[in-house]
C-alpha cells in the first residue's frame, strides 16, 4: 500500500485508528514545536501536514496550547524582597525553634 | 566572580546568613516570576517569594549535597503556588463556563468585560497547570514561565533531555485536551 493511502486527507471522515504515517508524523509535532525537529524531517513533516486534516488539527492545538501558557501575564518585580524576607528569617531564628540546625551553630 | 551556589549554602549551614541573602537576591526574581505567574497578583507572589526561601531555609541541612538549589527552590515555590491558589476564594472549577472567544488573547481593548474576560480565561488556564501531576508542571513552568530550554530544564532537573521531552509532552497533551474550550 502507498504511503499516502494512510493519510486522513482533508475533507475525509477521520478514522477510528491513527495511521502509522499520521503517527509517526504526530511523535515528530513535539520536536518541531521545540525548534528542535532536523530540517529535513520537518520539511517532511510540514509536507504531511498541508494535505493530512487529523495531523493539521493536532498541530494546530498543540501550537494553540503552548500559545495560551505563554499568555498568562507576568509582571516585574517591583521592589528587592531579600531585606522582608531576611528580616523575617532573622525573627523566626530567635524566636522559635524552627530551624534546629541553626540552633546547633549557636 | 559569583560564588556558586553550594559554596553559599556551605558557608549558610556553617552560620552566616548573608551567604543565605545571596542566594535569595540571585534566585528572587525568578522565583517571583513563577509565583505571579501561577497566582496571577503581586500580593500573592509576594508571599509566596518569602515563604519559599524561608521553607527552604528552615530544611537547608537537609539538602543534597551536589544537588541544584534552583531546582529546590523552584519545586518549593510551584508547590506553595498550589497551596495558595487551592486556599484562595472563589476557586475556578474546570466545570465553570469559559468564553472561548477567539479574540480574547489577542484583543488589546482595556474595558471592563474584556479586562474580565482576560482574567476569567486566564484563571482557567492557571488552574489547569495547577492540577497537572507534579513532573509535568515543573517542567510545563521551567519551560513555559522561565523560557528555559530542554537542554537547560534537564541540566537544572538532572534528568535526561529524552525525560523532559517526554514530560513535556505529557503535560502539554493533559493541557490540550483541559484546555479545548478555549483552543476551540
Amino acid at each position: 500500500m502507498e504511503e499516502k493511502e494512510f493519510y486522513q486527507f482533508k475533507g475525509s471522515f477521520k478514522p477510528a485508528e491513527i495511521s502509522p504515517v499520521c503517527a509517526k508524523v504526530q511523535n515528530q509535532l513535539p520536536d518541531m514545536l521545540e525548534g528542535c525537529l532536523d530540517k529535513v524531517s520537518e520539511e517532511i513533516v510540514r509536507a504531511h501536514l498541508s494535505v493530512c486534516y487529523l495531523c493539521e488539527k493536532v498541530w494546530i492545538e498543540m501550537q494553540k496550547t503552548v500559545a495560551l501558557i505563554e499568555s498568562l501575564p507576568s509582571a516585574d518585580m517591583t521592589q528587592d524582597l531579600s531585606p522582608r524576607i531576611l528580616s523575617e528569617l532573622e525573627k523566626e531564628i530567635e524566636n522559635s525553634v524552627t530551624f534546629p540546625w541553626w540552633k546547633k551553630k549557636l | 566572580m559569583e560564588c556558586p551556589d553550594d559554596v553559599l549554602i556551605a558557608k549558610t549551614l556553617d552560620g552566616d546568613i548573608s551567604c543565605f541573602n545571596q542566594l535569595i537576591k540571585r534566585y528572587q526574581r525568578s522565583v517571583y516570576n513563577i509565583a505571579y505567574k501561577a497566582l496571577g497578583n503581586a500580593e500573592d507572589a509576594q508571599d509566596v517569594t518569602q515563604e519559599a526561601f524561608i521553607k527552604a531555609f528552615r530544611s537547608l541541612d537537609t539538602f543534597r549535597k551536589g544537588a541544584v538549589f534552583a531546582a529546590w527552590i523552584y519545586r518549593i515555590t510551584s508547590n506553595l503556588c498550589i497551596d495558595y491558589f487551592r486556599a484562595r476564594k472563589p476557586a475556578v472549577s474546570l466545570d465553570t463556563s469559559v468564553n472561548p472567544e477567539r479574540s480574547w488573547m489577542q484583543d488589546s481593548a482595556n474595558n471592563p468585560e474584556t479586562l474580565m474576560l482576560r482574567e476569567s480565561n486566564a484563571e482557567y488556564i492557571r488552574k489547569a497547570i495547577m492540577d497537572l501531576p507534579e513532573n509535568y508542571r515543573n517542567v510545563i513552568i521551567l519551560r513555559h514561565f522561565q523560557g528555559m530550554s530542554v537542554e537547560e530544564i534537564a541540566q537544572l532537573l538532572e534528568m535526561p533531555q529524552g525525560t523532559v521531552k517526554t514530560h513535556l509532552y505529557r503535560g502539554r497533551e493533559r493541557l490540550r485536551q483541559r484546555l479545548a474550550p478555549l483552543i476551540g
